[in-house]
């Protein structure tokens, strides 16, 4: 296996010299386009809320980011170019590497660096001439933030692999294979999870439930472990999200309060193990697209 | 330097360009890779520097396997292209990119080249017309100094001085631990620069000559009647009379007409062949 770090360099060095104008384009596009959408979303009735400055943010880092990333090895599947790109004098590992710094480190950043001042401009603007009482979103690591991470870093893997995978249409066909996983899984689990669990809706089934109770700050309070019969459990869930069984309407008093049950989320012990799985199917992806490069042929 | 033992390689898993083909190259001479169209001379080529991959067979250059794509075996064969993709920079930022892939690259050289072929310098590469851009190519090619240089159709789009220059160039780099293969059509450009000869037909190669083999064995001659000729194999209409390859019975010298010789082969291919074997 060869890898030079000198001949990293090179490679990035080539690809900036040869895009420098598409880039510097692109870069101006994309705040253009962002810069509307924004502008759009201030003019709704409450203007540019918390939610919608984190969707602009992560849904237009995700869709350019796509864009950008389905073009990256574009190279490799046309005759002209792709001559040179094969015989370049560089391993397939350097060059996939080179990819995935372009689309997961510099085009992030720079992503970044330039909507994320534009939301704090379309926020000032929002919250200062508009009146509008919206908060700005803040780029902090919490669970949302790192679905958000993990959602881009996923999507751009797969582009990435469909770039190598697809001689044409590498977007379009790129997109279409993400639809046809997702909702592939969207389908399948809540099948496979009614096969696993087994539950009879007639005669319903017994479990050891943890109950939680909650004051008004959300902080808990109270925790005991009962013994309670499922009627009609509810295992419509999504892949990676906790199982909910319906658990409504039991009422329960502690310390003087009347609480009432909302649902039973099924927690898996091992959830984290799959999450890593999950974060794992990264490179896994990364090692399928290096190698699909290396026995990548004219 | 090259040696391919059975090389089958096809686009279609039933249809091969080429089967069960052998070839063993030296290094130190120029090579002329002759072929009707769609005999499988780029294939040929593309197996050679590992862009194309052999269904079956082994192909070895300078003991390495091409499909590997090792950059170090990169660095050795360098592939010029019939079409060229050249970026919208100028010929320095060119070099800046591209030459540091070559630990071998040669500046005066390329800059040498570049001159010889009267290229203006501080042009953009996009700016250049296509045989300009062809002339930038081939010395860029040449100044990796790689081992192996394969050219496909270098002379297309040069002009009549310019593939002069060009075969002057090519007869004074080349050395003795290298080779160049050169694929063409274009086979009256390049007949005094080739020393050997590649043909390949029926997906394999079926002579691999040098030139003064050739014309030992087959004599090339203008005459003003057939008669003239003893034992002629082929001949064509001139404006005087007739342009005739023939079996050398009498050792005669004479300068090998490398597009009669082609016609020759492919018209009467069993009493040609019959004369090398």
């Amino acid at each position: 296996m060869q890898f030079s770090i000198h001949r990293i360099w090179l490679l990035i060095r080539k690809q900036w010299a040869e895009n420098q104008q598409l880039y510097i384009l692109g870069t101006l596009a994309i705040a253009g386009i962002m810069g509307a959408i924004i502008v759009f979303n201030m003019s709704s009735r409450l203007g540019l809320e918390t939610r919608t400055q984190q969707f602009i943010l992560f849904g237009g880092a995700i869709a350019t980011g796509g864009v950008f990333t389905s073009t990256i090895l574009s190279q490799f599947n046309e005759k002209v170019k792709g001559i040179q790109a094969l015989t370049l004098p560089a391993s397939a590992l350097e060059k996939l590497t080179v990819a995935v710094i372009y689309c997961m480190v510099i085009f992030p950043i720079v992503y970044f660096v330039m909507v994320y001042p534009l939301i704090m401009i379309g926020h000032y603007i929002d919250n200062n001439i508009a009146h509008q009482p919206n908060t700005l979103y803040k780029l902090e690591w919490d669970d949302n933030a790192n679905d958000l991470f993990v959602t881009y870093f996923m999507l751009q893997t797969v582009a990435l692999l469909g770039s190598v995978l697809f001689k044409r249409y590498v977007f379009i066909k790129s997109l279409i294979m993400v639809i046809v996983v997702f909702f592939g899984l969207r389908i399948i689990n809540p099948i496979a999870a009614k096969y696993i669990i087994d539950t009879d809706v007639k005669t319903g089934f017994d479990v050891k439930v943890r109950e939680t109770v909650y004051n008004e700050a959300n902080k808990p309070i109270y925790k005991e472990t009962v013994k309670a019969h499922y009627i009609q459990p509810n295992v419509d869930a999504y892949p990676y999200a906790d199982m909910v069984v319906h658990y409504g309407g039991y009422n329960k008093y502690v310390k003087g309060a009347s609480y009432s049950t909302s649902q039973t989320k099924l927690h898996h012990q091992y959830n984290t193990l799959f999450l890593i799985l999950l974060y794992l199917g990264m490179p896994f992806l990364w090692i399928i697209t290096w190698l699909r490069l290396k026995e990548k042929e004219l | 330097m090259i040696n391919i033992k059975n090389l089958t390689f096809g686009y279609r898993p039933k249809q091969m360009v080429l089967e069960n083909l052998n070839l063993q190259i030296k290094p130190g001479h120029i090579y002329g890779l002759l072929g009707r169209n769609g005999a499988g001379k780029s294939s040929l080529s593309h197996n050679i520097c590992g862009l194309l991959f052999p269904v079956s067979g082994t192909c070895q250059v300078s003991g390495e396997i091409p499909a590997g794509r090792d950059p170090k075996f990169l660095q050795q064969v360098y592939l010029l292209p019939e079409e060229i993709y050249l970026p919208n920079v100028s010929i320095k930022s060119y070099l800046d990119i591209y030459a540091p892939f070559y630990p071998a690259f040669d500046r005066d050289m390329f800059y040498r080249f570049i001159l010889e072929f009267d290229i203006p310098k501080e042009h953009k590469l996009q700016d250049m017309s296509y045989g300009q851009k062809k002339k930038v190519m081939i010395s860029f090619a040449l100044a990796t100094q790689a081992k192996v240089l394969l050219m496909d159709e270098p002379t297309n789009g040069l002009d009549i001085p310019s593939k002069k220059q060009f075969r002057k160039i090519i007869a004074g780099v080349i050395k003795d631990d290298q080779l160049i293969i050169i694929s063409t059509h274009q086979v009256k450009d390049l007949d005094s620069l080739i020393d050997y000869v590649l043909i390949l037909e029926d997906k394999q190669i079926i002579l691999n000559q040098p030139v003064e083999n050739i014309t030992e064995k087959l004599a090339f001659k203008q005459v003003i009647n057939l008669d003239e000729v003893a034992s002629p194999i082929y001949n064509e209409g001139a404006l005087k009379g007739y342009a005739v390859v023939a079996i050398n019975h009498k050792k005669e010298n004479s300068r090998l007409d490398m597009e009669m010789f082609f016609n020759a082969l492919l018209s009467e291919k069993q009493l040609v062949l019959s004369q090398f074997n």
